[in-house]
């Protein structure tokens, strides 16, 4: 359970990349081997940036599945449980997604002065 | 009008790993190999970790701890009972141990004496879990996954990100195994379906077997052997 530090993480970068401007959304790419939740990033979202300018805003989990190369049958696959291809059941070391743990954008409020 | 999108692509743990980068280049300069540690709690990482310190000086490989609890010194004291070096790092309840509280750890370390430049093993032993210290690089070498007989074969199937992210996996209590039932074969299935061609050391605290060699692994070749 160390969504809240990742989200204290998350909120740290966006507080620094927007530079005062009102946020309504951040938008985070969470792989599914990345070790975090991405129903508990979200609730922590809401704790941790009680009281921060990033107050009110949405934090977007976009879950990004797990794809390895499978040797054998020389093709990207989406592996069965572990990393076993589902066509020839081969074991695929060479992950190809699923370790993202990105932030991909922020969306600003408009406000009258982004509109001037 | 439609709102403004503020491209970021910055990964979220961007600046711990900026410190775990400085770390391996601090480890690398130094000519120490550090080894992270991870595995649920009882799995017997400090009693591994006593066995393998007692071991390090009889074949005099210098081996340095540094070990990551929620509350408590009571496995550094155990640890310093080896005489090595040791320091505890409490993280008030959180719940793995991260780049910045590495770094300023082996500052104190080194302020007390212990510089890593003398060393040729640093073990990191993280706080029990399964699941966090997954995504927290701490700048080590090699991490290494360990299991206990007594858990269920089938653990690394239900935390593949860790076992996926080890480089080495370390059974332990196997002195025990035939006793509670242990199904080894399934144990290696599950670990090969996860973490495929890394090595696997079975070891045991108890009667000593495998620390050698999981010993040799940790220092690589070019090190005092066994």
């Amino acid at each position: 359970m160390h969504e809240v530090s990742i989200a204290e993480a998350i909120a740290r970068t966006v507080v620094e990349a927007v530079d005062g401007q009102s946020v309504e959304s951040v938008e985070v790419e969470v792989g599914a081997l990345s070790g975090v939740v991405g129903s508990a990033l979200e609730f922590a979202w809401d704790v941790v940036t009680t009281d921060t300018p990033l107050a009110g805003s949405v934090l977007v989990v976009v879950c990004v599945a797990t794809t390895v190369h499978c040797v054998t049958c020389d093709e990207v696959v989406t592996p069965d449980l572990g990393l076993l291809c589902p066509s020839c059941g081969e074991l695929c070391a060479d992950v190809r997604s699923g370790r993202e743990l990105e932030i991909t954008s922020a969306r600003l409020r408009e406000t009258a002065a982004s509109e001037a | 009008m439609s709102p403004r999108i503020v491209e970021l692509r910055r990964g979220v743990l961007e600046k711990n790993d900026q410190i775990a980068a400085s770390l391996r280049d601090r480890f690398g300069t130094a000519g120490v190999r550090v080894a992270n540690w991870v595995s649920s709690p009882g799995t017997g990482k400090t009693a591994l970790l006593e066995r393998l310190l007692v071991r390090a000086q009889q074949q005099g490989v210098r081996a340095a701890v540094l070990v990551g609890d929620c509350a408590t010194d009571n496995d550094a004291r155990r640890l310093a009972a080896t005489g090595a070096p040791v320091r505890q790092i409490v993280t008030e309840g959180m719940c793995h141990l991260e780049a910045d509280m590495v770094t300023s750890h082996i500052d104190a370390l080194e302020a007390g004496g212990t510089h890593l430049a003398g060393l040729d093993l640093l073990v990191l032993e993280n706080v029990g879990n399964l699941v966090c210290p997954t995504s927290y690089d701490l700048g080590e070498g090699l991490r290494v996954a360990l299991l206990s007989v007594t858990e269920g074969e089938d653990k690394p199937l239900k935390y593949p990100a860790l076992f996926a992210s080890a480089d080495v996996v370390v059974l332990t209590k196997v002195d025990i195994a035939e006793a509670v039932e242990f199904d080894s074969a399934a144990a290696a299935s599950a670990i090969a379906a996860v973490a495929p061609g890394r090595p696997v050391v079975a070891t045991s605290a108890r009667t000593g077997v495998g620390v050698a060699e999981l010993l040799s692994l940790l220092v690589g070749p070019g090190q005092p052997g066994p």
